[in-house]
């Protein structure tokens, strides 16, 4: 058994996770075995080293049953800054104008695509779960 | 390397009713882009010397590969939308 199965066995055992959330982690081990042998004996990266994440996912459930599941590749991503850092300035204060109306206080020119790979390095870490009382779900999380 | 998506999926399903389902091969479209490709550049350097005679900057130029690059990466891109009855799924494989 590898250490992150261990750790994440051991994170539900005391209760710091759900079942649901380990059964997503212990899944996401098992797609990245094939590029990150942590599983197999004597691998010298004995899971060291995170698998690069692909995907954005961003899951939504309300109570009523409605749902939206998106799946945004980061590759994408990676394309859209870069073609976002084309933009003329005016139009861009145009789209920064807007999304201050709509409360959005982001400063869409300020995202460097030289910032950018140190910031999908660090979304392997992201995992934001909202559960609301009334059953709303929000999940967004990196695969 | 990253290769383009294949095929654009498309699926609707309203619950007790219509079925729709769409499968578009977007490999077919790839030999009309690439020769495309030749005139696309041609026009986006008389753009730019057009817009450099007017004193503005463009970045037609750049706008090209990055264009490719994002369609390149549509690969993967899954939209699943569930309301009331009806059922949305867009995907590129």
């Amino acid at each position: 058994m590898s250490r992150n199965r261990t750790r994440i066995l051991k994170m539900l055992a005391n209760g710091k996770i759900a079942v649901d959330e380990a059964e997503r982690l212990l899944d996401a081990i098992g797609h990245s075995g094939a590029a990150a042998p942590g599983d197999e004996p004597g691998a010298s990266g004995d899971g060291k080293e995170k698998p690069k994440p692909r995907f954005l996912r961003v899951q939504v459930e309300e109570s009523d049953g409605d749902r939206v599941n998106v799946r945004v590749p980061l590759n994408l991503i990676r394309a859209g800054v870069k073609l976002g850092s084309l933009v003329p300035g005016p139009a861009m204060d145009k789209v920064n104008q807007a999304l201050h109306e709509k409360g959005i206080r982001i400063d869409l020119g300020g995202l460097k695509s030289e910032a950018l790979e140190e910031l999908i390095a660090q979304l392997s870490e992201l995992s934001v779960d909202v559960d609301e009382q009334g059953g709303d779900k929000v999940r967004v999380f990196c695969e | 390397m990253i290769f383009p998506a294949s095929i654009l999926r498309v699926r609707i399903v309203v619950k007790g009713g219509k079925k729709f389902a769409l499968w578009v091969p977007l490999l077919l479209l790839w030999p009309l882009a690439l020769a495309l490709a030749p005139l696309l550049v041609l026009a986006a350097l008389v753009y730019m010397l057009r817009q450099r005679r007017t004193g503005r900057r463009s970045d037609a130029i750049r706008c090209l590969p990055l264009l490719c690059r994002a369609a390149c990466s549509l690969r993967g891109l899954k939209v699943e939308v569930r309301q009331d009855n009806k059922q949305i799924w867009v995907s590129f494989l």
